[in-house]
């Protein structure tokens, strides 16, 4: 079920002399089926954004629907709409609290108020969709997993509580690039389960290779909604908002500067080589 | 919930701002010593208009400052309530009787005179936090607790405890409210239930916080050793606190306004001007 977002506007601290304005009405749209990249410089509103989400931060002014449902109201479903929109903060390890992992992760759904069966259940099953291994793992204090294993964990205990919508606030800051590339499919592999996926991230790679569209955001408005292909392939707008290309990107970039007969909306690996491939053999310079 | 250091510092440019801190902690504690000489409603008139100009050279709105009076409003009711009903007087005195709840007059203008000292103690330090940041403050102190050093009371370790203790209030605050958040995300639960329930409920923030507390400790100590902290030996300051003349003219400004009071209060040089007559019109 979709989002639709219409003139949000958002003020931290209202009325002292700390006010400050984090979102200047913004309008987005996003669909089923959407995984949706939300980039942006530091403080341009990202995350003040995607907190409107499941009634964290409260709607001072414009319209917020998720699922239908209208999150203006004061007062409104909570336990409804958080259990259907999973929320994952930046580094989320550090919301971990309970001895064991198993109970760590088993924590969102019994707020929920499931039963034991189905609670027991979907534990076993997020922190095997997660990529560990539960009858080892599952006894053991978080506190002394690595720095992955521990994200991995508190991944687990959103996926544990079955959301339809889930929100990832720089799922793989701070991680080495192993684990960065771990986490990511992952998330691809978690997206199969819910309708949206909506990832906030500062790491063109990953938008360009997961996101069907991408918001970008500057100084708490929404500069526009694009196609990955459509956005990176605009050299000046990049430039003038200061985002970076992915590096495949770049390469073919910078090889259509230099005459070669690329496309320079190329994002991903294969085409780039098969672009590369493609023209030398047109160059007669290797076998077809 | 950032914004919320510890104390209230409202930022702007003023007069008062700009005062030493140093000045300005010695003000404020002798201004405390020369409420305890206000006893007559004049007295308290002078107060509240010194006060008044005092505010209105800081720049922090009336406002504002009255609001946090409101932390000390059930206090005041409460010593108020208290001495009227408790209230010995002589019976020609009597303003109102009913069983054993007398009322006198002079009563009433105690209590009434015990509410103002009330507020008037709580406004010093409100200006002087309203306008002094916390760091200021703790800079203050250690300076001029200084003398103390001498006699081996670790004055620098003391303030410096302070500081980072200071420092790191907001950082709690900002960190609190992000486990918070991560943990309502789950579906937690903070705000029904009996108060065990609620106690209960945020075993989930503080074990993490507690957790992530002692990791920055941690890390603040490797950090001050990397950087050759050594305690206060041979230590600068980079913001070095100056006495200037704006702080000799308020302190003499005020020195002069507590000569006054004292002045109500024991009427030296009676044949001068009897000030006391004054009090006597209220
Ligand atoms: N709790 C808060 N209180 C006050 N201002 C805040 C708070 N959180 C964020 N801001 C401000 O709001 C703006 C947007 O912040 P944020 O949404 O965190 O941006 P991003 O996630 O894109 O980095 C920034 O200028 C930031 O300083
Ligand atoms: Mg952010």
């Amino acid at each position: 079920m979709p989002v639709r977002i219409e003139n949000l506007n958002f003020e931290y601290n209202p009325k002292t002399p700390f006010a400050k304005r984090a979102l200047f009405d913004v309008t987005l749209d996003i669909n089923d089926g959407d995984f949706f990249g939300v980039i942006g410089h530091t403080g341009s509103g990202k995350s003040t954004l995607i907190s409107h989400l499941n009634a964290l931060t409260r709607v001072q002014s414009g319209t917020l629907f998720v699922n239908g449902m209208d999150l203006s109201p004061k007062k409104i479903d909570f336990k409804k709409l958080r259990s259907t929109v999973g929320m994952v903060f930046q580094y989320p390890e550090y919301q971990l609290f309970a001895e064991t992992v198993e109970e760590d992760v088993a924590f969102g759904p019994k707020n929920i108020g499931l039963s034991a069966d189905e609670i027991s259940q979907r534990v076993r099953e997020a922190i095997t969709m997660v990529g560990l291994d539960y009858q080892s793992i599952r006894s053991r204090s978080p506190f002394d997993l690595s720095g992955g294993q521990m994200r991995r964990v508190a991944l687990a205990g959103i996926i544990a509580m079955r959301p339809d919508i889930l929100v990832l606030d720089e799922p793989t800051a701070g991680l080495d690039p192993r684990g960065k590339q771990e986490i990511l499919t992952l998330i691809k592999k978690i997206k199969q389960t819910c309708s949206i996926v909506i990832m906030i991230s500062h790491n063109m790679d990953e938008v360009s290779a997961c996101c069907n569209r991408i918001a970008v955001f500057s100084e708490g408005k929404v500069h526009g909604v694009y196609e990955p292909r459509e956005l990176f392939a605009q050299k000046e707008l990049l430039e003038k908002l200061n985002i970076d290309m992915p590096g495949v990107t770049n390469i073919a970039s910078m090889l259509a500067d230099r005459g070669f007969n690329v496309d320079r909306s190329i994002i991903s690996e294969d085409e780039l080589v098969d672009a590369i491939v493609g023209e030398c053999q047109r160059r007669g310079l290797c076998a077809k | 919930m950032r914004e919320i250091t510890l104390g209230q510092y409202y930022p702007v440019r003023s007069v008062i701002h700009s005062l030493d801190p140093r000045a300005k902690l010695v003000l404020m504690i002798a201004y405390i010593v020369m409420i305890f000489f206000v006893d007559t409603f004049v007295g308290y008139g002078l107060v509240l208009l010194f006060l008044l100009l005092v505010i209105f050279l800081s720049k922090v709105p009336l406002g504002k400052v009255l609001k946090s009076l409101k932390m000390i409003l059930f206090l005041v009711i409460f010593t108020v309530v208290m001495s009227v009903l408790f209230y010995n007087g002589n019976e020609n005195d009597l303003l109102w009787g009913w069983g054993i709840i007398r009322i006198y007059s002079q009563g009433l203008i105690n209590a009434g005179k015990m509410a103002l000292r009330l507020i008037f103690l709580v406004l010093g330090p409100t200006i002087l936090t309203f306008t002094t940041t916390p760091v200021q403050l703790t800079d203050a102190l250690e300076s001029l607790l200084k003398p103390l050093s001498y006699i081996k009371v670790p004055v620098h370790s003391l303030a410096m405890v302070m500081s980072i203790a200071l420092r790191l209030i907001p950082t709690l605050v900002e960190e609190t409210d992000k486990i918070q958040n991560a943990q309502k995300a789950r579906c937690a639960d903070f705000e029904t239930g009996n108060i065990f329930k609620r106690a209960k409920a945020m075993l989930p923030v503080l074990i993490p916080l507690f957790v992530s507390s002692f990791r920055r400790a941690d890390e603040l100590a490797d950090a001050m050793d990397s950087r050759c902290y050594r305690g206060a030996k041979g230590r600068t300051r980079m913001k070095k606190m100056h006495f200037r003349l704006r702080d000799a003219v308020s302190l003499l400004i005020f020195a002069l306004f507590f000569f006054v009071i004292l002045w109500l209060r024991y009427n030296f040089f009676p044949a001068f001007f009897d000030l006391s007559l004054l009090t006597w019109l209220v």
